[in-house]
Formats: C-alpha cells, sequence, structure tokens
C-alpha cells in the first residue's frame, strides 16, 4: 500500500527500490523482483508503473534512458537512503523480535 | 466455431463483477472474441487458458505508450475497450494489472471519476445556464415563456416527446446509478483502509444492475427512433447535420498514425456514418412516411374562418404522440369590404385526456373569469365576445376568442372578425367530428 510522503514502504515499495539499485526497465524490475524472492512477491504491471511516477516524482529514482519504448531507472542518492532506512528499520523489526523470542526462550 | 454470447451490461462502478465474469468464462475454457454495441460478448473456445483483468482509462486520452509497452511486456494484450474501462487479456497465471488496492483507486479517481465529473458538471452548467436564460427571459418578457412552451415538447419533435415520456424512468436511474456509484467509492476505500483488495458484488446485486443498464441501455432504441422520424419529417437542422459532418471529417483528416487521434478517429468514423444516414434520412422525401406513424395534424385541410379568409400561414407539427396546427387567417371584414381582420388559431391532439385536460385549463384562464361558462347548448364550448367599434370596423364588429374541447382535442380560435355564428360552430365541430375527435 502506498503510504503518505513514504514514511514506511510496502513491500512492493521496498522491493521496486530494490531491483533499481540497477538500471532496470518495468518489465525487467517486475522479473528482477520475481527472482529475488523466488515467485513470492508478483507486482502488477499497472501497481509498478504508478509506483515509479511516483517514486520518480519524490526523486527516489531517476529516468536514465528510452529504449524501445521502455523507460529505464536506477535508484537516486535519496531513493538509496531511503531503501537503507526501511533495511534499518526491517533488521531493526527482527532484532526486536529476535529479544523477545530469547526472552521467551530464557524464561 | 462454436461461439457463446453473454449480455455484458454493466454499469461501470462494477468493474470488479465484469472482471470476475470474464474471468468466471476463462475457467470455463473460453476466450473473449469480441464485443458487439459494447452490449454483447462473444466467447469462442480458448486454446490456451487465459484471465483477463479490467483497468481503467480516461475516454478522453489514451494511455501514455510506455504504460501501454510495460503491459504488453507483462503479458496483457488488450482485447476491447468500453467507456472507461480497457480489456485485457493474458495467459492465466500472469500477476494482475493492479495489485495495490489503493493505486488501483488513485487510478480510478485519476482516469474515471474526474473525467465522470467533468462530463456531469459540464451537463449541469449548460443545463444552469439554459435554465437561468430562460428564467431571465421570463423575467424580461411575461408570457414569453407560457405553458405552450412546455405543451410543444409533445407535438413539435419526436425526440423531445420520448424524451418527456421516458423522463420518470431517466430520473430514477440516475439516481440509482449514483447511489451505486456512492456505495463503490465506500467500499473500495474500506477495502484500502483493511488492506483488501477491492469486492467483488454478489451476485444479486450484479444482476440487478445489469438488468437496470440493460434496460436503460434498451431506452436508446426508442429515442433513437423518435430522431430518425425527426429527421425524416424535416425537424432536424440541415446545417447541423451538415457542420458534424465537416468536424467529423476534420478528425479523420489528421494524422492517421498518431495514437492520441486513434479513438477520435474511430468516434468520427462512427458519427461520419450516422450523420451520413440522418443526411439520407433528411433529404429524401420522406415527410410523408414520418406522417403515417406520427397523429395527424387536427383539422389542417384548410381555414378555420368563413371563406372570406385567405390562410396565411398554416403549421403543422407532428409526432408519435400528439400533433399541433398553427393558423393564420386574414381577409375583409365585410363582403367586398376594404377593411382587413385576421384570426390567429391553434389545436391541439394531444395523447391523454390529463394533459388536454390541463391544456384547456391554461386557455380557460386565458379567458377570464367572466367567462368560465359553456356556451348555451353546448358541452365544452367557451366564448369570449367583445364589441369593435370605430376605425374601419363595420357596425356590430365583435372580437371573438373561442375554447373548444373534444376529447383529447383542444381548439383554440381568436379573431376580430366576430361575431361567428352557430352556423360556423357547428362547422367546426362536424369537422373535429370528421377527424375522429
Amino acid at each position: 500500500m502506498a503510504r503518505k510522503k513514504l514514511e514506511t514502504l510496502t513491500e512492493q515499495m521496498f522491493y521496486v527500490l530494490l531491483a533499481l539499485r540497477t538500471e532496470r526497465h518495468g518489465y525487467g524490475i517486475m522479473q528482477a523482483i520475481t527472482a529475488l524472492t523466488d515467485g513470492r512477491v508478483n507486482i502488477g504491471a499497472g501497481t509498478l508503473y504508478a509506483l515509479l511516477e511516483r517514486f520518480e516524482g519524490e526523486k527516489l529514482i531517476a529516468l536514465t534512458r528510452v529504449e524501445d519504448k521502455r523507460k529505464y531507472y536506477q535508484l537516486t542518492p535519496e531513493g538509496d537512503r531511503a531503501l537503507r532506512e526501511e533495511y534499518r528499520r526491517i533488521r531493526q523489526q527482527a532484532a526486536d523480535m529476535e529479544a523477545v523470542l530469547r526472552e521467551e526462550e530464557g524464561t | 466455431m462454436k461461439r457463446k454470447w453473454t449480455v455484458f451490461a454493466y454499469p461501470v462502478m462494477d468493474i470488479k463483477a465484469a472482471e470476475a465474469m470474464l474471468n468466471r468464462r476463462a475457467a470455463e475454457g473460453w476466450r473473449l472474441e469480441k464485443m458487439w454495441l459494447d452490449l454483447l460478448a462473444a466467447f469462442v473456445p480458448a486454446e490456451e487458458p487465459v484471465c483477463y483483468c479490467l483497468d481503467w482509462y480516461d475516454p478522453n486520452r489514451e494511455d501514455g505508450l510506455d504504460y501501454r509497452t510495460l503491459l504488453a511486456d507483462a503479458g496483457w494484450r488488450q482485447v476491447g475497450q468500453l467507456s472507461y474501462w480497457n480489456l485485457y487479456e493474458a495467459p492465466a497465471g500472469t500477476a494482475p494489472i493492479q495489485t495495490d488496492g489503493e493505486l488501483e483507486y488513485r487510478r480510478f479517481r485519476k482516469k474515471a471519476l474526474r473525467r465522470m465529473t467533468i462530463g456531469w458538471g459540464t451537463t449541469g452548467g449548460i443545463l444552469a445556464v439554459l435554465a437561468l436564460l430562460l428564467g431571465v427571459a421570463a423575467a424580461w418578457k411575461p408570457g414569453a415563456l407560457d405553458w405552450r412552451f412546455l405543451a410543444t415538447f409533445f407535438t413539435d419533435t419526436n425526440t423531445g416527446a420520448m424524451l418527456f415520456l421516458l423522463l420518470p424512468l431517466l430520473l430514477p436511474g440516475g439516481v440509482l446509478w449514483s447511489g451505486r456509484l456512492l456505495l463503490r467509492l465506500g467500499q473500495w476505500k474500506r477495502a484500502i483502509a483493511r488492506e483488501e483488495s477491492f469486492p467483488v458484488p454478489g451476485p444479486g446485486s450484479t444482476l440487478a444492475a445489469r438488468l437496470c443498464t440493460l434496460a436503460g441501455n434498451l431506452l436508446l432504441i426508442p429515442l433513437v427512433l423518435a430522431f430518425l422520424l425527426d429527421t425524416m419529417a424535416k425537424e432536424v437542422n440541415l446545417g447541423w447535420i451538415i457542420g458534424t459532418a465537416i468536424g467529423c471529417l476534420i478528425v479523420l483528416g489528421r494524422d492517421p498514425m498518431l495514437m492520441e487521434y486513434q479513438r477520435k478517429r474511430r468516434y468520427a468514423k462512427g458519427t461520419l456514418v450516422c450523420v451520413a444516414v440522418l443526411l439520407v434520412l433528411r433529404l429524401l422525401p420522406l415527410s410523408g412516411v414520418a406522417g403515417l406513424v406520427c397523429v395527424r395534424p387536427p383539422l389542417a385541410d384548410g381555414r378555420l374562418l368563413p371563406e372570406r379568409t385567405d390562410v396565411e400561414r398554416l403549421e403543422t407539427h407532428a409526432t408519435l404522440l400528439s400533433a399541433r396546427t398553427e393558423w393564420y387567417e386574414v381577409g375583409t371584414m365585410t363582403e367586398g369590404g376594404f377593411a382587413y381582420g385576421y384570426a390567429e388559431s391553434e389545436a391541439w391532439a394531444l395523447p391523454w385526456d390529463w394533459l388536454a385536460d390541463w391544456v384547456t385549463e391554461q386557455y380557460r384562464k386565458e379567458l377570464g373569469t367572466a367567462n368560465q361558462k359553456e356556451v348555451p347548448g353546448y358541452e365544452n364550448v367557451w366564448l369570449e365576445r367583445y364589441g369593435i367599434s370605430g376605425g374601419n370596423y363595420p357596425e356590430g364588429a365583435a372580437g371573438d376568442v373561442w375554447l373548444i374541447r373534444r376529447g383529447s382535442v383542444v381548439l383554440w380560435v381568436e379573431t376580430n372578425m366576430g361575431p361567428l355564428d352557430g352556423q360556423w360552430l357547428d362547422g367546426i365541430l362536424a369537422r373535429l367530428e370528421e377527424d375522429g375527435a
């Protein structure tokens, strides 16, 4: 789900930004996400298009070239910061969960 | 080839119900072959399993080439287009086009809701301006927009008569449509809040909506027939037809390779065919054919006043529901005299007694309170008579205003060539009887 001003990223948003650490066009992003998640995360073409428009508007990604009617994008430094911030948040969540589990196991 | 037809009459907000139906057919092994008149879907056996997605689009603006390329790369092939919907087909198992409820809702708002609002807003604005103009005209020149303006809706054009007739169905239809749209908007927003996909309406609700949509589409048939009759009866302006044809040719003359113009070109081609049909109907001498199915204008076979008058103008209007005749007669006040008088008359053949009652009532108001009694010996005949003297008027000249009602025919005669006698009245009543009034 798209959040206001991207305070947190949805799973689909996260994977789109992750896939764009390498320059890719739309369908390339979809293929990369499917391969990376082993088919667990599927993003619709229409949804991806809307996300790319939004990320580009918020300067998280940049259009690098247009070839064969396909637009290629890549993560910007700002996008990289947003992605790393989300990564840090997810890791923190995982760490918190692990701490709770350890505590439960210890008692 | 084996073919299966399905009525595809879904209101625009039931996009998920339409999509679910296509996917049900796909699961049964059928593939959408074509849409017919945006109302019937033809299915043929699918060689490979397929699935369908319906995607919102703006009818006034093509989706960008990059959007279409991305959908094509993902496996989605456009197989049809209805108002606000693009129909896509892909091999079964392809990820849906929209996988995020909120983004799908935003697309609906951006592509469809805004266009609908502009469309309805424009229509409402035009109607408001027209109402304002009519109000100003009524205030500026009282009497210019009297009850006749409403009554002529039934008598002057078939399209107007049909619209008036269908209004009791069209208005509740519009209310139901708007209510259903609001219901869907609420459901979609709730689904987004719960991070769920948009709900598919239940079978009962879908069936009711489809039947209403189908009925709404069927209402177009009498309206189109009425418009064709008006064209045949020369009520449709020739300049309008030719202007529309020129507009279509201008659109068709644009660069055919430009994607942005393709839909407009398709509409222009369709409109041009329709306009060509209208032009042929307008130019051929078919008003007699239209006359065969329309109500016969009452007493239209000649003058109403004594033989010393000439008909200066005789106008008739007829529709499937009713008809109207208007006369303006002039003649000498006396046999061989030099002074001229006039008579203005109007006769209505109306479809229902209540409407004839209403028209009679309006005329009676014009007669004034002193003339509300029927002429002795004659039922439903009223007369206002006043003396005229001076100028070139002969001795005993009178102004006569006659109101005669026979069945659903109402006749109004206003003249300064009175007094018209009982013989004249009997003659008119006999003619009305011959006319079947």
